[in-house]
C-alpha cells in the first residue's frame, strides 16, 4: 500500500474506521497508523475517537480499531 | 587491528537492545514494548581481529522530524544521524512487520552509508510460517541480509563475521522522484557552496531531507546559508502539484510494496490461540478483573513461596553473618566494643539483603513470564483504557509499568512522550507505582501483621498507588485544561511460551543487581545506626524518633514505635533500607558483658548446638526478611492492623527515594522535583491519616470525625494551591 492508495481510499469514502482500513489493505494496525500519521500530520486526515452507537472508547476493548478517519479536503 | 563504528538502528521494539546485549555481553535493559532504550549506549567488541564500537540507538519509526518539538529519544537519533559518523549501520527489523520497518531501511539507504539489514526474531517468523526470500531482499536493497534470534543468540556468528571481515560498500541510492530532480540539484549546488568539501552522497542526502521538510537538517548549516536554502526550497515547492514530502514518502512506499510482492509470502492464519485468548483476556468486563487476579497470584507466590525460602535463608544468614562473627570478636577482642557494633551492623545488613532476595526474584520471575508471554502488552492496553476515561496520555502506561520494577528508568522512559505536559504528568505519576524496593518492605511487614491475607494487602497497595498516580495526573490535567490526546495504536504480540533458560538467567541477573545495590545502602545504614546506638547516641536517636513519631500520631504511630519513624527517615535513601533499619533498631545491641567464650573449642560446641537446632527446625523463623527480634518488637508495638496498613500506605506514597528525586530533577527541573516532593508528602500524610482514622472510627468517633474533616479540607485546599502553582509555571521553564 502507498500513500496515494490510502488517499484514494479515504477520498472515496465518507470516513473509514481503522478496522476497515486494516482489513482492506491487509496490514497490521501499527503499520496502518504509521502511514495514516503522514496525512494526519499534514492536516489532511482527521480522526475521531468515538463511534456513535458504540458504548464508548474506554468501554470497548478494541476502541482504537473503531476510531474513524476522515479526509478533510 | 582496525576499528569500525557500528550503529544499531531500527523501529522501536524490534530487539535492538537484545541484539546489542547478545553481541557485546552487555546488560542494557530490554522489554517487550517500545521505548525501552531512551539514550544511546556504547560498547566495544573484538571479533575476528577487528575492533568494533557498537552504538545502540533508541528506536525510531523514521529518521525525519517534521516538528520543532519531538520526543527526546527520536531527537537523539536525528542528532546522531546528522552529526555523528558511523562506518556501518546495522538496521534491525522484525520480519513480521516488513511494510512498516522497511520504511526506515529505505531512508537509511538514501544516506549512502554501508549497511547490514538484520532480520531479528527469526524464531517468531518461522513459528508464524512467514516465508522471506533473503537473497532477493539483499539483491534488491544492495546490502547483506542476516537472520538472527538475538533472544536465543542464534545467527550472531554470521553477523559478527560480516561486521568484522567483509568489505561493505554503500547500497545504491535511488534517484529522487522526477518532479523533484531539478529542484534537488539546485539544493545540492547551494549546499556545496555552504559546505565545501562535503561528499556528493551526503549532499544529495541532505538535499533530499531538506525537500522533505526535515526541521533538523538546518542545524548542519549556518544562518546565512539556511536562509538561502529556504528561499530555493520555497520556490521549488511553489511549482509542485503535490508536496515534496508526499512525493518522496510515496516513492519509498512504492518501493516497499514492490519489494514485498517479490520476497514475502504470508500464510492466512497467523495464530489460532491468540485471538481465542484475546477474546477472554481483553473482554470488556473480564479484562481488568482477570488482570487483578493475575497480579494477586503473583503476590501470593511471592509471599508464600518467597516466604518459605526466606525461612531458611534468614536463620542461616543470621547465624553466619551475625552470631559467628560476633562470637569471634567477643573472644578475640573483648574490649573493642566499636568493632562489635560494626560487625553487628554489617551482619544485620547482609542478613536483611539475603532474606529479601527470594521475594524480589520470584516477583521478577513471574512478571518476566507475563511479559515474555505477551500478556503484559495487553495488560498495558487494559490500563490504557482506564487512562482514556480520565483523558490522560495513553503512552504513559509504558512508564508506569516500568515503574513497578524501578521508578528511575521509568522516569527516563518518559522521554518517548512528545508533549512536554504529558511528560511532566507521567513523571509525576511514576513515583506512586510500587517499585521492587517497596515490595520488599510490604512483604516483610505484611508477614507480621497480615499473615493470612498478605497477597490481598499487597494488591490493594499496588492499586492504591496506581489510583493516586491517576489522581495526580488528573489534577494536573485540570490545571492545564483538557487536551485531546491521540489514541495509542499498538500491535499485540502473538502469545508465546517463555524460554526458561533465558528467564532463569534474567532473574539471577536481576537478583544479583538488587543484592549489589541494596546491600551497600542497607549495610551502611545498619552500621551507622549501630554506631549511633553506642553510649548517649542511642538516647538521642530515640528522642529524634519519638519526636517524629509524635508528628505521625494521627496515622497511628506512637512514641514507643520510634524505630518505625526512624525507618521512614532512612527509607528516603532507598525504600529497601526500611527493613534493614528495623532489623538494626529492634535487635538489641550486643550485650558486651554477656557470656564470652574463651576458647575456640567452646565456641564450636555452641555453634554445633545451634546448627543442630536449626537443622531439626527448633529455631524456625517465619519468612519475611525481618529477624526474629524485629518481628517480636513489631508485634508488641503495633497495636492494630489498621495502623499497620496506614503505615504501609505512608511508605508507598511518601517521598520518593533520592535517586528518583535526582532523576526527576534531571528529566524536568529541581522545581518539579520539589513539587513532587511536596505533593507526595501531603498525599502520604493525608491518605494514611484517612485510612487510620476511618479504620478506628468506632473507637473514638468524635475525635476521628474532627481529624478527618480537618485533614480532608486541608488536603483539598493544599491540592488547589499546588494546582494554582502549576498553572502559574510557564512550561518552557522546565528543562525538557
Amino acid at each position: 500500500m502507498t500513500l496515494s492508495d490510502l488517499r484514494s481510499f479515504l477520498k472515496s469514502k465518507n470516513g473509514a474506521s481503522l478496522r476497515d482500513m486494516v482489513s482492506f489493505f491487509e496490514l497490521d494496525v501499527e503499520t496502518m497508523n504509521a502511514i495514516l500519521q503522514h496525512w494526519i500530520r499534514k492536516g489532511l486526515v482527521q480522526h475521531q475517537r468515538c463511534v456513535r452507537g458504540c458504548s464508548g472508547c474506554a468501554g470497548c476493548p478494541l476502541s482504537m480499531l473503531n476510531a474513524m478517519y476522515y479526509w478533510v479536503v | 587491528m582496525t576499528h569500525r563504528v557500528v550503529g544499531l538502528i531500527g523501529n522501536p521494539n524490534v530487539g535492538k537492545s537484545a541484539l546489542f546485549n547478545a553481541l557485546t555481553g552487555g546488560h542494557a535493559q530490554v522489554g517487550n514494548w517500545p521505548g525501552v532504550t531512551v539514550a544511546r549506549q556504547v560498547a566495544h567488541l573484538n571479533t575476528h581481529g577487528q575492533e568494533l564500537t557498537l552504538i545502540d540507538l533508541p528506536g525510531c519509526y523514521a529518521c525525519c522530524s517534521y516538528t520543532e518539538e519531538g520526543a527526546l529519544d527520536e531527537e537523539e537519533v536525528m542528532r546522531f544521524i546528522l552529526h555523528d559518523t558511523v562506518d556501518v549501520f546495522v538496521n534491525v527489523i522484525d520480519g513480521r512487520y516488513l511494510q512498516r520497518h522497511l520504511y526506515l531501511t529505505c531512508q537509511l539507504i538514501e544516506m549512502g552509508i554501508p549497511m547490514i539489514v538484520v532480520i531479528n526474531m527469526n524464531d517468531l517468523l518461522l513459528a508464524q510460517k512467514i516465508q522471506l526470500d533473503d537473497a532477493g531482499l539483499a539483491k534488491e536493497l544492495g546490502c547483506p541480509v542476516v537472520r538472527v534470534s538475538a533472544k536465543y543468540g542464534k545467527g550472531l556468528r554470521k553477523l559478527k563475521r560480516i561486521l568484522a571481515t567483509e568489505t561493505l560498500s554503500s547500497p545504491p541510492t535511488p534517484p529522487v522522484p522526477d518532479a523533484l530532480s531539478l529542484g534537488h540539484q539546485q539544493l545540492v549546488t547551494a549546499m556545496r557552496d555552504a559546505k565545501p568539501g562535503t561528499s556528493n552522497t551526503r549532499l544529495h542526502w541532505l538535499a533530499r531531507r531538506w525537500l522533505e521538510g526535515d526541521t533538523m537538517t538546518a542545524s548542519v548549516f549556518d544562518q546565512v546559508h539556511t536562509k538561502k536554502l529556504a528561499k530555493i526550497s520555497h520556490k521549488i515547492h511553489q511549482d509542485l502539484k503535490d508536496s515534496a514530502d508526499f512525493l518522496i514518502a510515496d516513492q519509498r512506499y512504492n518501493r516497499i510494496q514492490n519489494l514485498l510482492k517479490m520476497i514475502q509470502t504470508v500464510p492466512n492464519i497467523l495464530s489460532v490461540w491468540t485471538p481465542r485468548l484475546d477474546k477472554i483476556l481483553l473482554n470488556q468486563w473480564l479484562g481488568l478483573p482477570l488482570f487483578f487476579i493475575c497480579m494477586y497470584c503473583v503476590f501470593y507466590l511471592a509471599i508464600h513461596v518467597g516466604g518459605w525460602l526466606q525461612v531458611g535463608l534468614t536463620t542461616w544468614a543470621e547465624f553466619f553473618f551475625v552470631t559467628v562473627p560476633l562470637d569471634l570478636v567477643k573472644m578475640l577482642w573483648p574490649q573493642q566494643h566499636w568493632l562489635m557494633v560494626v560487625m553487628r551492623g554489617v551482619g544485620t545488613g547482609l542478613t536483611t539483603t539475603i532474606a529479601l532476595l527470594p521475594v524480589v526474584m520470584i516477583t521478577g520471575l513471574c512478571l518476566q513470564i507475563l511479559e515474555e508471554s505477551g500478556y503484559m502488552t495487553r495488560a498495558a492496553f487494559l490500563v490504557d483504557r482506564l487512562m482514556n476515561l480520565l483523558q490522560l496520555p495513553g503512552r504513559a502506561f509504558i512508564a508506569m509499568i516500568l515503574g513497578f520494577g524501578c521508578n528511575v528508568p521509568a522516569i527516563s522512559a518518559t522521554r518517548t512522550l512528545a508533549s512536554v505536559r504529558d511528560r511532566i504528568m507521567t513523571v509525576m505519576m511514576v513515583p506512586f507505582m510500587s517499585c521492587t524496593a517497596r515490595l520488599t518492605v510490604y512483604t516483610a511487614l505484611t508477614s507480621v501483621f497480615f499473615p493470612k491475607h498478605g497477597a490481598l494487602v499487597l494488591l490493594s497497595l499496588y492499586i492504591l498507588g496506581f489510583g493516586v498516580g491517576l489522581l495526580t495526573a488528573w489534577l494536573l490535567r485540570l490545571a492545564w485544561g483538557v487536551v485531546d490526546s491521540v489514541p495509542v495504536v499498538m500491535e499485540f504480540p502473538v502469545y508465546q511460551w517463555p524460554r526458561w533458560s533465558l528467564l532463569f538467567k534474567q532473574v539471577v541477573r536481576r537478583g544479583t543487581q538488587f543484592a549489589q545495590r541494596a546491600s551497600k545502602l542497607i549495610i551502611v545504614v545498619a552500621v551507622m545506626l549501630s554506631l549511633l546506638q553506642l553510649g548517649q547516641g542511642g538516647v538521642w536517636l530515640q528522642r529524634v524518633g519519638e519526636m517524629m513519631a509524635w508528628c505521625l500520631q494521627p496515622i497511628g504511630i506512637h512514641a514507643h514505635q520510634w524505630p518505625l519513624a526512624i525507618a521512614l527517615l532512612s527509607g528516603v535513601l532507598a525504600k529497601e533500607v526500611v527493613v534493614g533499619t528495623l532489623n538494626t533498631l529492634y535487635v538489641h545491641p550486643p550485650a558486651f558483658d554477656a557470656v564470652v567464650y574463651h576458647s575456640i573449642g567452646a565456641l564450636c560446641h555452641k555453634w554445633w548446638f545451634l546448627i543442630t537446632q536449626m537443622l531439626s527446625g527448633d529455631v524456625v523463623q517465619q519468612g519475611s526478611g525481618l529477624m526474629h527480634a524485629t518481628r517480636q518488637g513489631l508485634k508488641a508495638h503495633m497495636h492494630s492492623m489498621v495502623a499497620a496498613f496506614a503505615y504501609l500506605s505512608f511508605i508507598l506514597l511518601y517521598l520518593p527515594c533520592v535517586s528518583t528525586l535526582a532523576v526527576i530533577a534531571r528529566e524536568l527541573s529541581w522545581r518539579w522535583a520539589a513539587w513532587g516532593l511536596a505533593w507526595s508528602t501531603v498525599l502520604a500524610f493525608g491518605v494514611s491519616l484517612l485510612i487510620y482514622q476511618l479504620g478506628t472510627f468506632l473507637q473514638h468517633p468524635l475525635f476521628s470525625l474532627v481529624v478527618v474533616l480537618v485533614a480532608g479540607i486541608s488536603l483539598i485546599s493544599i491540592s488547589f494551591r499546588l494546582i494554582a502553582w502549576v498553572r502559574s509555571i510557564k512550561i518552557k521553564e522546565a528543562k525538557v
